[in-house]
Protein backbone atom coordinates (compact mmCIF):
# COMPACT_ATOMS: atom_id res chain seq x y z
CA UNK A 1 0.00 0.00 0.00
CA UNK A 2 1.37 3.39 -1.04
CA UNK A 3 1.89 5.94 1.68
CA UNK A 4 -0.20 8.78 0.26
CA UNK A 5 1.24 11.25 2.76
CA UNK A 6 4.74 10.96 1.33
CA UNK A 7 6.40 14.15 0.12
CA UNK A 8 6.72 14.18 -3.67
CA UNK A 9 8.87 16.48 -5.83
CA UNK A 10 7.73 16.93 -9.46
CA UNK A 11 10.54 18.30 -11.66
CA UNK A 12 9.73 19.55 -15.17
CA UNK A 13 10.51 22.75 -17.07
CA UNK A 14 7.03 22.77 -18.66
CA UNK A 15 4.41 24.15 -16.27
CA UNK A 16 1.69 22.23 -18.13
CA UNK A 17 3.36 18.91 -17.46
CA UNK A 18 3.92 19.74 -13.79
CA UNK A 19 0.24 20.54 -13.49
CA UNK A 20 -0.79 17.31 -15.24
CA UNK A 21 1.44 15.22 -12.98
CA UNK A 22 0.23 17.07 -9.89
CA UNK A 23 -3.39 16.40 -10.89
CA UNK A 24 -2.75 12.71 -11.54
CA UNK A 25 -0.89 12.30 -8.25
CA UNK A 26 -3.78 14.04 -6.50
CA UNK A 27 -6.24 11.64 -8.13
CA UNK A 28 -4.16 8.70 -6.89
CA UNK A 29 -4.48 10.25 -3.44
CA UNK A 30 -1.16 12.04 -2.82
CA UNK A 31 -1.54 15.24 -0.83
CA UNK A 32 2.00 16.59 -0.38
CA UNK A 33 3.14 17.51 -3.89
CA UNK A 34 5.91 20.06 -4.59
CA UNK A 35 7.36 21.40 -7.84
CA UNK A 36 10.70 22.47 -9.34
CA UNK A 37 11.31 23.66 -12.91
CA UNK A 38 14.78 22.21 -13.47
CA UNK A 39 17.36 19.87 -11.98
CA UNK A 40 19.42 22.59 -10.37
CA UNK A 41 16.57 24.08 -8.32
CA UNK A 42 15.32 20.56 -7.54
CA UNK A 43 18.71 19.61 -6.10
CA UNK A 44 18.69 22.74 -3.92
CA UNK A 45 15.24 21.77 -2.57
CA UNK A 46 16.32 18.16 -1.99
CA UNK A 47 19.34 19.28 0.03
CA UNK A 48 17.26 21.68 2.07
CA UNK A 49 14.28 19.48 2.97
CA UNK A 50 13.44 15.80 3.06
CA UNK A 51 11.47 14.27 0.16
CA UNK A 52 10.26 10.69 -0.32
CA UNK A 53 9.94 10.58 -4.11
CA UNK A 54 11.21 12.49 -7.17
CA UNK A 55 9.30 12.41 -10.47
CA UNK A 56 11.51 14.06 -13.04
CA UNK A 57 11.61 15.00 -16.73
CA UNK A 58 14.76 14.30 -18.78
CA UNK A 59 15.06 17.40 -21.00
CA UNK A 60 15.40 20.55 -18.93
CA UNK A 61 17.61 23.63 -19.03
CA UNK A 62 20.39 24.17 -16.49
CA UNK A 63 20.45 20.55 -15.25
CA UNK A 64 18.74 17.75 -17.20
CA UNK A 65 16.97 14.92 -15.36
CA UNK A 66 19.78 12.43 -15.95
CA UNK A 67 22.29 14.79 -14.31
CA UNK A 68 19.97 15.29 -11.35
CA UNK A 69 19.67 11.51 -11.00
CA UNK A 70 23.49 11.11 -11.05
CA UNK A 71 23.88 13.92 -8.51
CA UNK A 72 21.33 12.28 -6.21
CA UNK A 73 22.92 8.84 -6.47
CA UNK A 74 26.35 10.25 -5.70
CA UNK A 75 25.14 12.16 -2.64
CA UNK A 76 25.49 10.23 0.61
CA UNK A 77 22.33 11.77 2.07
CA UNK A 78 20.14 11.38 -1.02
CA UNK A 79 21.45 8.24 -2.74
CA UNK A 80 18.49 6.01 -1.74
CA UNK A 81 15.77 8.46 -2.76
CA UNK A 82 13.24 6.86 -5.17
CA UNK A 83 13.56 8.55 -8.56
CA UNK A 84 11.07 8.06 -11.42
CA UNK A 85 12.03 9.46 -14.82
CA UNK A 86 8.97 10.80 -16.68
CA UNK A 87 10.07 11.67 -20.19
CA UNK A 88 9.41 11.71 -23.92
CA UNK A 89 12.85 10.16 -24.47
CA UNK A 90 11.94 6.60 -25.37
CA UNK A 91 15.16 5.47 -27.09
CA UNK A 92 16.79 2.33 -25.79
CA UNK A 93 20.07 4.11 -25.08
CA UNK A 94 18.29 6.72 -22.91
CA UNK A 95 16.56 4.04 -20.88
CA UNK A 96 19.81 2.11 -20.48
CA UNK A 97 21.65 5.26 -19.40
CA UNK A 98 18.97 5.99 -16.82
CA UNK A 99 19.03 2.42 -15.53
CA UNK A 100 22.82 2.55 -15.31
CA UNK A 101 22.55 5.81 -13.35
CA UNK A 102 20.18 4.13 -10.89
CA UNK A 103 16.67 5.18 -11.91
CA UNK A 104 13.89 3.55 -9.87
CA UNK A 105 11.46 3.45 -12.79
CA UNK A 106 10.90 4.99 -16.20
CA UNK A 107 7.60 6.40 -17.56
CA UNK A 108 7.32 7.48 -21.18
CA UNK A 109 5.14 10.48 -22.10
CA UNK A 110 2.30 10.58 -22.91
CA UNK A 111 1.28 8.37 -19.99
CA UNK A 112 -1.95 7.46 -18.28
CA UNK A 113 -2.91 7.82 -14.63
CA UNK A 114 -2.95 4.00 -14.42
CA UNK A 115 0.65 3.78 -15.66
CA UNK A 116 1.83 6.28 -13.06
CA UNK A 117 -0.05 4.38 -10.34
CA UNK A 118 1.41 1.02 -11.43
CA UNK A 119 4.98 2.31 -11.60
CA UNK A 120 4.74 3.87 -8.14
CA UNK A 121 3.34 0.61 -6.75
CA UNK A 122 6.39 -1.17 -8.17
CA UNK A 123 8.86 1.40 -6.85
CA UNK A 124 7.50 1.13 -3.33
CA UNK A 125 7.13 -2.64 -3.59
CA UNK A 126 3.49 -2.84 -2.63
CA UNK B 1 25.10 36.98 -80.16
CA UNK B 2 22.09 39.25 -79.69
CA UNK B 3 22.02 38.28 -76.02
CA UNK B 4 25.64 39.20 -75.69
CA UNK B 5 25.10 42.53 -77.44
CA UNK B 6 22.27 43.28 -75.03
CA UNK B 7 24.44 42.37 -72.09
CA UNK B 8 27.21 44.53 -73.38
CA UNK B 9 24.88 47.48 -73.85
CA UNK B 10 23.38 46.95 -70.44
CA UNK B 11 26.80 46.77 -68.84
CA UNK B 12 27.84 49.95 -70.61
CA UNK B 13 24.69 51.65 -69.42
CA UNK B 14 25.82 50.82 -65.92
CA UNK B 15 29.07 52.66 -66.70
CA UNK B 16 31.30 49.61 -66.90
CA UNK B 17 34.50 50.94 -68.49
CA UNK B 18 34.55 50.20 -72.20
CA UNK B 19 38.22 49.27 -72.11
CA UNK B 20 37.42 46.59 -69.54
CA UNK B 21 34.76 45.12 -71.85
CA UNK B 22 37.11 45.24 -74.82
CA UNK B 23 39.89 43.64 -72.82
CA UNK B 24 37.53 40.84 -71.88
CA UNK B 25 36.41 40.39 -75.47
CA UNK B 26 39.98 40.08 -76.62
CA UNK B 27 40.92 37.71 -73.85
CA UNK B 28 37.98 35.42 -74.54
CA UNK B 29 38.62 35.50 -78.31
CA UNK B 30 42.26 34.64 -77.87
CA UNK B 31 41.62 31.95 -75.32
CA UNK B 32 39.04 30.19 -77.40
CA UNK B 33 40.74 30.36 -80.82
CA UNK B 34 44.45 30.06 -80.09
CA UNK B 35 45.79 26.65 -81.03
CA UNK B 36 43.19 25.82 -83.64
CA UNK B 37 45.22 24.82 -86.67
CA UNK B 38 42.34 24.16 -89.01
CA UNK B 39 40.88 27.63 -89.51
CA UNK B 40 38.73 26.40 -92.34
CA UNK B 41 37.29 23.61 -90.26
CA UNK B 42 33.69 24.77 -89.77
CA UNK B 43 33.05 22.44 -86.83
CA UNK B 44 35.83 23.87 -84.67
CA UNK B 45 35.00 27.41 -85.69
CA UNK B 46 31.40 26.96 -84.60
CA UNK B 47 32.49 25.35 -81.37
CA UNK B 48 34.95 28.16 -80.62
CA UNK B 49 32.29 30.72 -81.49
CA UNK B 50 29.74 29.12 -79.15
CA UNK B 51 32.29 28.78 -76.35
CA UNK B 52 33.35 32.36 -76.65
CA UNK B 53 29.70 33.46 -76.43
CA UNK B 54 29.13 31.41 -73.29
CA UNK B 55 32.36 32.59 -71.69
CA UNK B 56 31.51 36.18 -72.44
CA UNK B 57 28.14 35.77 -70.74
CA UNK B 58 29.83 34.18 -67.75
CA UNK B 59 32.34 37.03 -67.59
CA UNK B 60 29.50 39.57 -67.72
CA UNK B 61 27.74 37.78 -64.89
CA UNK B 62 30.88 37.89 -62.77
CA UNK B 63 31.38 41.58 -63.53
CA UNK B 64 27.74 42.33 -62.73
CA UNK B 65 27.96 40.37 -59.52
CA UNK B 66 31.18 42.09 -58.48
CA UNK B 67 29.67 45.46 -59.29
CA UNK B 68 26.59 45.11 -57.15
CA UNK B 69 27.88 42.72 -54.52
CA UNK B 70 27.13 45.21 -51.80
CA UNK B 71 23.56 45.70 -52.85
CA UNK B 72 23.17 41.96 -53.10
CA UNK B 73 24.34 41.50 -49.55
CA UNK B 74 22.45 44.35 -48.04
CA UNK B 75 18.75 43.78 -48.51
CA UNK B 76 18.66 40.03 -48.90
CA UNK B 77 21.19 38.44 -46.59
CA UNK B 78 20.84 41.11 -43.93
CA UNK B 79 17.09 40.73 -43.90
CA UNK B 80 17.46 36.98 -43.55
CA UNK B 81 19.99 37.30 -40.74
CA UNK B 82 18.39 40.10 -38.78
CA UNK B 83 14.71 39.97 -39.62
CA UNK B 84 13.31 36.75 -41.05
CA UNK B 85 15.20 34.20 -38.96
CA UNK B 86 14.61 36.01 -35.63
CA UNK B 87 10.96 36.43 -36.66
CA UNK B 88 10.71 32.68 -37.30
CA UNK B 89 12.11 31.95 -33.84
CA UNK B 90 9.70 34.47 -32.26
CA UNK B 91 6.76 32.89 -34.03
CA UNK B 92 7.74 29.46 -32.77
CA UNK B 93 8.03 30.86 -29.23
CA UNK B 94 4.58 32.34 -29.81
CA UNK B 95 3.17 28.88 -30.58
CA UNK B 96 4.49 27.55 -27.26
CA UNK B 97 3.03 30.53 -25.37
CA UNK B 98 -0.36 30.26 -27.09
CA UNK B 99 -0.71 26.52 -26.56
CA UNK B 100 0.46 26.88 -22.96
CA UNK B 101 -2.13 29.58 -22.26
CA UNK B 102 -4.88 27.49 -23.89
CA UNK B 103 -3.75 24.36 -22.04
CA UNK B 104 -3.90 26.23 -18.72
CA UNK B 105 -7.41 27.55 -19.43
CA UNK B 106 -8.59 24.05 -20.36
CA UNK B 107 -7.02 22.64 -17.19
CA UNK B 108 -8.67 25.39 -15.08
CA UNK B 109 -12.02 24.28 -16.51
CA UNK B 110 -11.23 20.62 -15.96
CA UNK B 111 -10.30 21.29 -12.34
CA UNK B 112 -13.57 23.20 -11.81
CA UNK B 113 -15.46 20.23 -13.27
CA UNK B 114 -13.52 17.86 -10.99
CA UNK B 115 -14.57 19.93 -7.97
CA UNK B 116 -18.23 19.78 -9.04
CA UNK B 117 -17.98 16.03 -9.45
CA UNK B 118 -16.46 15.70 -6.00
CA UNK B 119 -19.52 17.58 -4.64
CA UNK B 120 -21.82 15.16 -6.49
CA UNK B 121 -19.92 12.20 -5.10
CA UNK B 122 -20.29 13.59 -1.56
CA UNK B 123 -24.01 14.01 -2.21
CA UNK B 124 -24.35 10.39 -3.30
CA UNK B 125 -22.37 9.23 -0.27
CA UNK B 126 -24.67 11.31 1.99
CA UNK B 127 -27.77 9.82 0.35
CA UNK B 128 -26.49 6.32 1.00
CA UNK B 129 -26.01 7.27 4.65
CA UNK B 130 -29.59 8.64 4.84
CA UNK B 131 -28.82 12.35 4.83
CA UNK B 132 -28.40 14.68 1.85
CA UNK B 133 -26.05 17.60 2.60
CA UNK B 134 -25.50 20.33 0.02
CA UNK B 135 -25.04 24.10 -0.12
CA UNK B 136 -28.32 26.01 -0.60
CA UNK B 137 -28.80 29.02 -2.87
CA UNK B 138 -27.63 31.34 -0.07
CA UNK B 139 -24.48 29.24 0.38
CA UNK B 140 -25.61 27.86 3.73
CA UNK B 141 -25.42 24.07 3.89
CA UNK B 142 -28.77 22.31 3.81
CA UNK B 143 -29.50 18.94 5.29
CA UNK B 144 -32.37 16.69 4.16
CA UNK B 145 -33.02 13.41 5.91
CA UNK B 146 -33.80 10.55 3.55
CA UNK B 147 -35.94 7.89 5.13
CA UNK B 148 -35.94 4.22 4.19
CA UNK B 149 -38.85 4.28 1.75
CA UNK B 150 -37.68 7.39 -0.08
CA UNK B 151 -34.12 6.00 -0.26
CA UNK B 152 -35.39 2.77 -1.75
CA UNK B 153 -37.42 4.62 -4.40
CA UNK B 154 -34.62 6.96 -5.36
CA UNK B 155 -31.80 4.39 -5.18
CA UNK B 156 -31.83 3.49 -8.94
CA UNK B 157 -31.67 7.18 -9.85
CA UNK B 158 -28.79 7.81 -7.42
CA UNK B 159 -26.90 4.76 -8.71
CA UNK B 160 -27.33 6.12 -12.23
CA UNK B 161 -26.02 9.53 -11.09
CA UNK B 162 -23.02 7.86 -9.43
CA UNK B 163 -22.26 5.94 -12.61
CA UNK B 164 -22.40 9.12 -14.75
CA UNK B 165 -20.20 10.85 -12.21
CA UNK B 166 -17.55 8.09 -12.36
CA UNK B 167 -17.58 8.19 -16.16
CA UNK B 168 -17.21 11.98 -16.20
CA UNK B 169 -14.38 11.75 -13.70
CA UNK B 170 -12.57 9.24 -15.88
CA UNK B 171 -13.06 11.42 -19.00
CA UNK B 172 -11.73 14.49 -17.19
CA UNK B 173 -8.74 12.52 -16.02
CA UNK B 174 -8.07 11.43 -19.60
CA UNK B 175 -8.39 15.05 -20.81
CA UNK B 176 -5.72 16.02 -18.28
CA UNK B 177 -3.38 13.35 -19.58
CA UNK B 178 -4.03 14.41 -23.18
CA UNK B 179 -2.97 17.96 -22.29
CA UNK B 180 0.58 16.63 -22.31
CA UNK B 181 0.47 17.36 -26.06
CA UNK B 182 1.52 20.90 -25.08
CA UNK B 183 4.68 19.62 -23.43
CA UNK B 184 5.48 17.14 -26.18
CA UNK B 185 4.95 19.59 -29.06
CA UNK B 186 6.65 22.33 -27.04
CA UNK B 187 9.80 20.22 -26.61
CA UNK B 188 9.98 19.62 -30.36
CA UNK B 189 9.40 23.29 -31.12
CA UNK B 190 12.16 24.22 -28.66
CA UNK B 191 14.56 21.99 -30.59
CA UNK B 192 13.58 23.78 -33.82
CA UNK B 193 14.05 27.17 -32.12
CA UNK B 194 17.53 26.11 -31.10
CA UNK B 195 18.33 25.10 -34.69
CA UNK B 196 16.89 28.38 -36.04
CA UNK B 197 18.99 30.33 -33.53
CA UNK B 198 22.13 28.55 -34.70
CA UNK B 199 21.21 29.41 -38.31
CA UNK B 200 20.67 33.03 -37.26
CA UNK B 201 24.11 33.18 -35.64
CA UNK B 202 25.85 31.63 -38.63
CA UNK B 203 24.07 33.87 -41.15
CA UNK B 204 24.88 36.95 -39.07
CA UNK B 205 28.56 35.95 -39.03
CA UNK B 206 28.50 35.39 -42.78
CA UNK B 207 26.92 38.79 -43.46
CA UNK B 208 29.36 40.40 -41.09
CA UNK B 209 32.34 38.70 -42.69
CA UNK B 210 31.22 39.80 -46.20
CA UNK B 211 30.59 43.34 -45.04
CA UNK B 212 33.89 43.70 -43.22
CA UNK B 213 35.79 42.19 -46.15
CA UNK B 214 34.29 44.75 -48.56
CA UNK B 215 34.85 47.59 -46.10
CA UNK B 216 38.49 46.73 -45.45
CA UNK B 217 39.19 46.24 -49.15
CA UNK B 218 37.69 49.62 -49.92
CA UNK B 219 39.74 51.34 -47.19
CA UNK B 220 42.93 49.54 -48.14
CA UNK B 221 42.85 48.32 -51.79
CA UNK B 222 46.42 47.02 -51.63
CA UNK B 223 45.76 44.69 -48.70
CA UNK B 224 46.92 41.12 -49.26
CA UNK B 225 44.51 38.24 -49.04
CA UNK B 226 46.16 36.88 -45.87
CA UNK B 227 46.11 40.27 -44.18
CA UNK B 228 42.48 40.78 -45.16
CA UNK B 229 41.52 37.38 -43.71
CA UNK B 230 43.32 38.18 -40.47
CA UNK B 231 41.68 41.59 -40.06
CA UNK B 232 38.23 40.19 -40.88
CA UNK B 233 38.61 37.23 -38.53
CA UNK B 234 39.66 39.52 -35.68
CA UNK B 235 36.77 41.93 -36.26
CA UNK B 236 34.18 39.14 -36.62
CA UNK B 237 35.40 37.58 -33.36
CA UNK B 238 35.27 41.00 -31.69
CA UNK B 239 31.73 41.73 -32.84
CA UNK B 240 30.24 38.26 -32.72
CA UNK B 241 32.11 36.93 -29.68
CA UNK B 242 30.54 35.69 -26.47
CA UNK B 243 27.65 37.98 -25.71
CA UNK B 244 27.40 39.87 -22.48
CA UNK B 245 24.78 42.46 -21.75
CA UNK B 246 25.42 45.50 -23.91
CA UNK B 247 28.23 43.82 -25.84
CA UNK B 248 28.65 41.65 -28.90
CA UNK B 249 26.73 41.43 -32.11
CA UNK B 250 23.15 42.52 -32.28
CA UNK B 251 20.70 43.88 -34.83
CA UNK B 252 21.95 47.47 -34.58
CA UNK B 253 25.64 46.43 -34.96
CA UNK B 254 24.85 44.76 -38.24
CA UNK B 255 22.56 47.56 -39.42
CA UNK B 256 25.23 50.18 -38.68
CA UNK B 257 27.96 48.22 -40.32
CA UNK B 258 26.02 47.57 -43.49
CA UNK B 259 24.69 51.09 -43.65
CA UNK B 260 28.30 52.29 -43.82
CA UNK B 261 29.23 50.06 -46.71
Amino acid sequence: MLDLNMKVLVVDDFATMRRILRNILKQIGFTNINEADDGKSALKMLKKERFDLVMCDWNMPEMPGIELLKAIRSDEELKDLPFVMVTAEAQKENILEAVKAGVSNYVVKPFTAETIGEKLEKVFGS
Amino acid sequence: MTQYAEKKTSAMNENLPENEIEKLNRLVRETTTTGLDHDDDRFFRDLAFEMSGQLKELAMMIIDFRKDLKSRIHPHLTDIATKYIPQAADQLEGIIETTEAAANTIMDNLEAMQQDLESSERLVAGFNEGCLRFPGEDGIEMEIKVDGECREKLAPFIRRMASISRKQSSLISDCFVQMSFQDLTGQRIKRIISLVSQMEEKTKRMVLSFGLRLNEREKNPGISSDELNKVVEEKVAELAGPQKAGQGLDQSDIDDLLANL
